[in-house]
């Protein structure tokens, strides 16, 4: 059994008076890829976001590598930073550079690497994504799943050990979807990174997950293997993955 | 540890030892993004007459191997082989051989930069690019929008009813206040910075020909001109390039509806009809303004004046300065609708689509005062 990586407990959430989150635990094991899944507004992006420290814990507590979120220093989140790789949902590239100059830039800003290694070292990345030809395009000019392909680039520039993916499949064609998993586990299995990804594809789930935290209305419903996933009983879990009584 | 190449400078490495008598080049320790720039820095220093003919490269003192490492290695690999060496491997981990091999380079050519070209070649390529991109569609949208102009005219196409009108009052008539409060301080300046001057020569009424000449030739047109420029000039860019990047000119294109016709005729139109008549108020208004500082400075009242100007008034200035207008109007819905119509996608350029084309429309009415006042003259 590996060490878990992330551990988050009690963890409650609200805007303005509005509950989102209640009292919500799980962990998540190193060098596996984590699958949060659950309805639409159930939460996941919510509990995304305190992970990544953009959103204060107020209530329970998230503990990352052994630390406390909430007690770490400006300057110790930004290493945690870091270590941490995100693949945000729209891709959040900058719009004014390129996709060369996107992905190079977290390397110019925190390495002191030599400009051929990092041009080189980008068109590795955009090749393991598929997206060498790219290379000197505007984000504006990319199509959607290319913007992701990038972003996901991006994310793996820094060779972080934690890579947080919010919907990474959405607006893929299942090929190239085959393919990003496929990379995702190759970077698990090669790397040992650990992955914290929200999904609703359920093809991309039985391709990757290892462990499954299965949120409702800002409940933890099902913390656990793929297999106890697929076995499970539950009516909203067997409804996810297409087993459900046909209530809809 | 002995070294026989010549160091220029001490350099201590840490991820790589270099054994010159034996031609092994040992890497070891951490090869990560800390160190992995050691690996190119200690290639670029090697001097060729110091090259063994066969290298071998030593992998078993590795510990560390990240994405950054085996970049520098791939690079180093391929620059030793392109200096003529013979390469040999050991020790090499099936941990890291796999490593490698995930990190391997992307084919070059796929992603090559642009070459440097020579400069009147890139010269050329930019002059060629400026035409076929940008000249002859501005000169085809011209051709387009005068054709539709004209033709819906005469048969009432696809414009909504009454949207000329609408746009004759956001482009003209909305702009009276400004232009007619510029107009006359411009005339006042005018006339001031004159007056010293002609007090000199005691030749204190001819500021009534250089106010009235000035301003009905030159300043009122190009004062009005740049005004609607920077108020409609970028709305009107920005508006159809808002239009663009939400597809709402494609949605009119499939409807079968011509987006140049329902959009951009009707503002023709509205700026056409509007800016002669603001043209003339700013004349007016200017020639008060110079009338003003001529009272207050060289002592001429209004009756005297206006008495003289008859007589500076001629025909062809009142024509030149309609004429103006009227090219002026063109250009201004021209440049505005051209740069909306640029803009391919994201909301950053709608923007850009604005600044450029307030900019360009002031360059362009500034270069068409020139061209038409060298012909009225
Ligand atoms: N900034 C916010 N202000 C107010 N309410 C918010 C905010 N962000 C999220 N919420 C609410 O929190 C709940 C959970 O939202 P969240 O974005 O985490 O859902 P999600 O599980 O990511 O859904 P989806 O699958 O649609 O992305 C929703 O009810 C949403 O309305
Ligand atoms: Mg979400």
């Amino acid at each position: 059994m590996t060490k878990n990586v992330i551990e988050v407990s009690e963890l409650s959430a609200a805007f303005d008076e509005r509950k989102v989150l209640h009292r919500v635990n799980f962990s998540v094991p190193g060098q596996q890829v984590t699958v949060i899944l659950g309805g639409s507004g159930s939460g996941k992006t919510t509990i995304l976001k305190h992970l990544l420290g953009l959103y204060p814990v107020d209530e329970g507590r998230v503990r990352i590598f052994d630390r406390d979120l909430a007690s770490l220093s400006e300057e110790e989140q930004r290493l945690l930073y870091q270590q941490m790789g995100v693949f945000y949902q729209n891709g959040a590239l900058l719009n004014n550079l390129n996709v060369l100059e996107n992905i190079a830039l977290p390397l110019q800003q925190h390495t002191q690497l030599p400009e051929d290694l990092i041009a080189e070292m980008v068109r590795m990345k955009l090749r393991l994504v598929g997206l060498h030809d790219a290379a000197l395009l505007f984000p504006s000019q990319l199509s959607g799943g290319m913007l992701k392909r990038a972003a996901l680039a991006r994310a793996i520039a820094m060779d972080p050990p934690l890579l947080f993916c919010d919907e990474p499949g959405a607006g893929l064609d299942p090929v190239s979807l085959a393919r990003l998993d496929q990379l995702i586990l190759n970077l698990k299995e090669q790397l040992g990174i650990t992955v914290i990804m929200v999904t609703h594809e359920v093809s991309s789930i039985l391709r990757t997950a290892d462990h499954i935290v299965f949120l409702d209305e800002g409940q933890i419903v099902l913390e656990g293997s793929k297999e106890e996933a697929l076995a499970s009983d539950l009516p909203v879990v067997r409804d996810f993955f297409g087993k459900g009584t046909g209530a809809y | 540890m002995p070294n026989t190449f010549k160091v220029k400078k001490k350099v201590v490495y840490h991820s790589l030892r270099y054994e010159p008598q034996n031609g092994v080049l040992y890497l070891q320790g951490k090869l990560t993004r800390e160190q992995a720039g050691e690996v190119l820095h200690w290639e670029a220093r090697l001097e060729s007459k110091h090259l063994p003919a066969v290298l071998c490269l030593d992998y078993s003192g590795v510990r560390e191997l990240d994405s950054a490492g085996s970049t520098a290695v791939h690079i180093l690999r391929r620059r030793l082989k392109e200096r003529g060496l013979h390469l040999e491997e050991r020790g090499l981990s099936p941990e890291w051989e796999e490593r490698l091999n995930l990190f391997s380079p992307a084919d070059p050519q796929a992603t090559a930069a642009a070459k440097k070209e020579s400069l009147p070649y890139r010269l050329g390529s930019w002059i060629q690019e400026f035409w076929t991109k940008h000249a002859r569609g501005f000169m085809l949208l011209m051709a387009d929008m005068l054709f539709w102009g004209l033709r819906d005219l005469f048969k009432r196409g696809q414009r909504r009813k009454g949207e000329a009108v609408n746009q004759a009052v956001g482009i003209g008539v909305n702009a009276v206040p400004i232009v007619m409060v510029l107009a006359f301080i411009i005339g006042l300046v005018l006339a001031l910075q004159s007056a010293a001057q002609l007090r000199n020569f005691g030749a204190n009424i001819f500021i009534v020909d250089l106010i009235v000449i000035a301003m009905m030739a030159e300043m009122g047109p190009l004062i009005t001109a740049i005004v609607v420029a920077g108020r409609s000039g970028s709305s009107i860019a920005a508006e159809i390039a808002t239009m663009k990047v939400t597809n709402e000119t494609d949605a009119l294109q499939t409807m079968g509806i011509n987006p140049l016709r329902f959009v951009v005729v009707p503002k023709l139109y509205g700026a056409l009809l509007t800016l002669p008549f603001l043209t003339v108020l700013a004349n007016v208004a200017g020639i008060a303004g110079g009338a003003t500082a001529a009272y207050a400075y060289l002592d001429i009242g209004p009756e005297v004046f206006f008495n003289r100007m008859p007589a500076v008034l001629y025909q062809k200035d009142i024509v030149t300065g309609l004429v103006k207008s009227l090219a002026f109007a063109t250009l201004v819905v021209l440049t505005g609708t051209w740069f909306g119509f640029q803009v391919d996608k994201g909301a950053e350029g709608v923007g850009k689509a604005a600044t450029r084309s307030v900019v360009a429309s002031i360059a362009l009415v500034i270069v068409a005062d020139l061209v038409l006042g060298l012909l009225f003259y």
